[in-house]
Formats: structure tokens, sequence, C-alpha cells
């Protein structure tokens, strides 16, 4: 499913910083991994490296076999449409809109047929059960409740990847215990989740762990 | 993305900053209406105000010309139509034909001074002296170019000088050219005296005879061009010919004035919109940076965001469109009340700004494109990963 092949990835603000230090590893199809490791690591850097939003300084990522450094930008766009759905730490669902609205955008973008759109929103809704608050303003939901919608909205697209970047790193316990619960069930379901966790518990729950540091696994 | 879904997302967007569009929308309007205020009155207005100097004849010019052939040849590209033509620094009074004072007293009191002035041969140049002439024939007839049996030119006199001097048609004159030379004409036609009109008329032939002797003699005909706008090339063209001519320069150059400043007005007002929509455009999409950066992050282009911005724009020019035009049109219907009050013109109906409308959204979108080229350079330039860690 996704294959890392020394994959390096520097930033540099004056100084040269290299987040990611010649990674190799590769997660079979229908593995839940987490990737762990202190603040500062790479993790989350590798994880956006694997959800094609960066680009590695060198290195290649394959996703389904295909690598990502022969793609453009269209093309990685559509690999991000169509595979990979992405969970973030800060949610980034537009308050403005309502909970439809928010999981619709990348239904919108698909250009999936607007009664496809609807029942293909409800039952992403359902799975994280928040269909009743299909019509709530963002705004007006608790963190759990985002955290879900935005699960809702990475699998709009029915991806066959799921990328999750600290998903419960601003979530008390009870709302952690069901996103997790979430995850295993998209998991047993046959989804690919890569999740990034600095929480021990969090990460018991994958199949296999990678643990980070200084960039390195 | 199809086309429908660009607009549901730009019609979206535009209800979540409302606000914003709404201020901005606003400027648009005026600006827009103002900018087709101003093509509008720069493409119809001084046509009103020429036919009204048309009609007072400021607009005249008065060439001063040896060969007509010339002339003939600025017709051609420059439709005109003649007023007068007289000779210039000769007097051209009743003793020219030799007719004496004393022989006007004997018939009659009058103590009118009379002039007389050519007619010229073609009636390309829309010459308003033959058609006067042909329309206004109390006796004889109006057939220029035929000489009588003797060889005399045709020539035309007016009524009140006919009676002054007991001139009847088919009478022998001669047309004094110096010292004893003189070219026989007869008379072929008598017309209705009229003040903007000379009180006779010799042929253009009579005149060449006289200017062979005379050379110094050059025709003093006042033209004047069908089309207002023409008089600016018509000018030109007598400057670069080298022909002598008098105009009011003060009437022509305030109105040129007038044409320029409504069109340097309205490219002004164009510029100024196109600048506030890139600002807009700017302004919009820092506020929903973070937006579009999560769309990129599930799979949206930047290519589809611009258009996203595309469709943005053009839903603000579509709804400005509608109300500037209306804004435009009571605009225009107060400066024509105002024209028509200034010059004493008869009130018309006010004509919607169509020509003008297209020709700004025409242009509009030409902004538009150069805009969205300007923020595109700003997308293209986004890292979605830092767009998305500033916000986190």
């Amino acid at each position: 499913m996704v294959l890392c092949k020394n994959v390096f990835k520097e930033f540099n603000n004056g100084t040269t910083f290299i987040a990611v230090n010649n990674v190799s590893f590769h997660v079979k199809a229908g593995e839940f991994v987490a990737i762990m490791g202190k603040s500062g690591s790479g993790k989350s850097t590798l994880l956006n490296l694997i959800g094609l939003i960066d680009k590695p300084t060198s290195g290649s990522i394959f996703i389904d076999g295909i690598a990502s450094s022969d793609m453009n930008e269209s093309q990685l766009a559509g690999i991000r449409l169509e595979k990979i759905g992405y969970v973030f730490q800060s949610f980034y669902l537009d308050h403005n809109y309502s909970v439809y609205k928010n999981v619709e955008i990348p239904l919108l973008i698909a250009n999936t047929p607007s009664h496809k759109c609807r029942e293909r929103v409800e039952i992403c809704l359902e799975q994280v059960g928040m269909l009743d608050k299909l019509h709530s303003k963002a705004g007006t939901l608790s963190g759990g409740e985002k955290q879900r919608v935005c699960i809702a909205r990475a699998l709009a697209n029915n991806p066959s990847l799921l990328l999750a970047d600290e998903p419960c790193g601003s979530l008390d316990s009870e709302n952690t215990e069901v996103i997790m619960e979430i995850f295993q069930s998209l998991n047993q379901k046959g989804i690919t989740i890569i999740m990034v966790t600095h929480d021990i518990e969090e990460g018991k729950k994958a199949n296999r762990i990678i643990t980070m540091k200084d960039g390195k696994i | 993305m199809k086309i429908r879904n660009y607009f549901k997302f730009a019609g979206q967007e535009i209800r979540v900053s409302l606000s914003l569009f709404i201020f901005y929308m606003i400027i648009f309007i005026l600006l827009l209406s103002a900018s087709v205020t101003f093509l509008d009155s720069a493409l119809f207005l001084p046509d009103k105000i020429a036919s009204t100097m048309q009609k007072m004849k400021t607009d005249n010019i008065i060439i001063f010309i040896e060969e007509t052939s010339k002339l003939q040849e600025l017709a051609k590209s420059i439709p005109m139509k003649l007023y007068e033509c007289k000779v210039g620094g000769y007097e051209f009074d009743p003793e020219r034909l030799g007719l004496s004072s004393n022989e006007a007293s004997k018939e009659s009191n009058s103590s009118i001074a009379f002039s007389g002035g050519v007619l010229l041969k073609d009636y390309q140049i829309n010459n308003q002296v033959a058609l006067f002439i042909s329309g206004n024939i109390i006796s004889g007839e109006f057939a220029p170019n035929v000489p009588n049996s003797k060889g005399a030119l045709p020539t035309w006199i007016s009524g009140t000088m006919a009676d002054a001097f007991g001139i009847d048609c088919q009478d022998e004159l001669q047309l004094i050219v110096s010292g004893k030379n003189s070219v026989p004409l007869y008379v072929q036609g008598l017309y209705t005296s009229n003040t903007a009109f000379s009180d006779y008329y010799i042929p253009e032939e009579a005149y060449s005879l006289f200017n062979v002797n005379n050379a110094d003699s050059k025709l003093q005909i006042t033209v004047s061009p069908l089309r207002f706008r023409d008089i600016y090339s018509l000018l030109n063209r007598l400057q670069k010919s080298d022909i002598p001519c008098l105009y009011s320069e003060q009437t022509v150059r305030s109105t040129q004035m007038m044409y320029a400043a409504f069109y340097i007005s309205t490219i002004i007002l164009l510029v100024a919109l196109s600048g506030i929509l890139l600002h807009l455009l700017n302004l919009y999409y820092n506020r929903r940076a973070t937006y579009f950066a999560l769309c990129s992050a599930v799979g949206m282009t930047h290519g589809d965001v611009l258009k996203i911005l595309f469709c943005i724009s053009e839903i603000i020019i579509i709804a400005t469109t509608v109300f500037s035009s209306a804004l435009s049109y009571f605009a225009l219907y107060k400066i024509e009340a105002y024209i028509n009050k200034l010059f004493l013109l008869q009130n018309e109906q006010t004509k919607f700004p169509f020509i003008s409308l297209i020709l700004n959204i025409i242009l509009l979108q030409l902004c538009i494109l150069f805009v969205i080229k300007k923020v595109s350079k700003t997308i293209k330039g986004n890292n979605i990963n830092e767009l998305l860690r500033c916000e986190g």
C-alpha cells in the first residue's frame, strides 16, 4: 500500500534541519500502523510526505505502487482525492459551514452527483455516529464531535488509506476512546490506517508501531 | 471539477464572506456605473453637442484652396458638406459682372450690398449651394456646365439682385477678369434670395478663367464634416497638405478635450476597478487560506482554486453589472436632461447604454483574467502544509 524508500526531508530556514532522515518502510494494505515518537522527531512530517501534501527532498514514496516523484501537481491532487483520507489534529472544519457542507467538500471536488453526495455524506456520518448533527454548524460542535466529522470527511471519497495526525491530541480520554474505536472499526473494514501519535495507549491499538527519533526510524 | 461545482463553491464562499463582498461590490457598482456613464458620454454626447454646433455653424472650417481637385480628394475619405464658396482677396460685387450701382438705384431704391460666389462643378461633397439653387429656382433652370449657343457660361442670380438690377433669364453678362478682359456669361436661372447664400454664383469654369489672369486668387470654401469627430482628421489632413484654413479653434479643442476626458476617465476607472478586484481577491484568499489549504489537502488543485476565484469574480461582476446598468442609466438620463437644457435641445428618451455596458464588460473580463493571473502567482507559491501549520 505505502512504500517509503530512503526518504529525506530537509527544512531550510537559514539553517538546515533534517526532519526525516533516510527513512524506509513498507505498510501493507489493511494494516493499522502507529508512528510514534517525541515532539520534533519528524513523525508528522513523514505523515505529510506519505499524504502527498509535502514533497521529500530526496527518496521515493510509492502509493499503491505509483511513485509520487513521477507525478505532477494535478496527479498528486488526484491521488489525495481518490486514495487518501486525512484526519488532522486541528480538524480544519469550516465553522461557517454545516456538518453536511464540511463533509461534502471532497465529494464536490470529485464531481459526485448531488443525490449520491447526500447519500455518501449520510453514510460517512453514520459510520462516526454523527448523522443527527447533519445540519448543525461545525462551530457549535464539541472537540470530539469535530474530530468525528473530520473522520467522516476523510472517508467521504471511500479512500483505501487513512492518515491521522495526532487525531486525539486535543481530545479528552472519553473522546479518545470513541475515536480509536472508530479507527479500529474502519481498519476491520479493510482501510489501511497510518496514525501519528505520542500516546503509548493509542499506539497499542495499532497492529504495528514505528518509532521515530531525530528523523530516523 | 465540473463548472457547476466551481460556482457552488464560489456561491458558498460569497455567502461565508458576504459583508466583505457586499462592501467591495458597492465600490464596484459606483466605479462601473461611472465608467459606463463616461464611456457612453464619450461615444454619444459629443455627437449630440456637435449637432447643435453644426446648426450654429460653429464647426465650420473655411479652407483656402486653389485646386478644387484637392478638396474632392479630401471629400472622398471624409464626407462633408460644402456651405459656401467665395473668391478670396477679390471683391465679387455686382460690378464684377459689369453691373454698376447706378443701374441698381434706377430700378429700385435698394441699398443692399450684393456679393457673389462660385459654384463648384462637382457635387460629391454635398454641395449645399447647388442643392439650394436647384431647389429654389424662380425662373429659368439649373443646368450647370451648359453654355449657351454663343458659348457664354451659365450664371445664377438671386431674385432680389435680379429685381435690383432688372435682370432676367438669358440676359448676357460679362465677368470682368482684369483690365479690359472678360468672360461671357448668361443668366441661366433666378433663385429665391437667402441670407445664408451669395446673391449670384458664377460657374467654376468662369472662376478658372478669372484665376488665370489673377494668379493670387484662392477659393474660400466653407465646409463641415458630416460626422463631427471627423473634424480632427480633416484638420490634420489639411495641415499635412499645407492647405491653410480657418476654424473655431476654441470650440474644436474644447470638444476634443471632452472626448479625451471621457475616454481617459473610463480607462482610469477600469484600472482602479481591476486594482480593487485584485486587492479583494488577495484579501479574501488570505482570509480563507486555511480553507483552501484543506481543500488542496483533500484533492483540489491550484487550478481549481483559481477557477473558484474566477467564478467569485464573475458572480460579483454580474451582480455589479445589473446594479450599475440601472445606476448609469439614471446618471445618463440626468446628464442628457442637463445637456438638452443647456443647448436648448428637445428632450428625447434616454437610450439604455448597451454598447458602453458591453464594452465595459469585455474590458472587465480582460481585467479579471489579468487579476487571476496575478493571484495565481500567490497561490502557486503557497505550500499546503505551511498554510495548515500556520492555522494549527
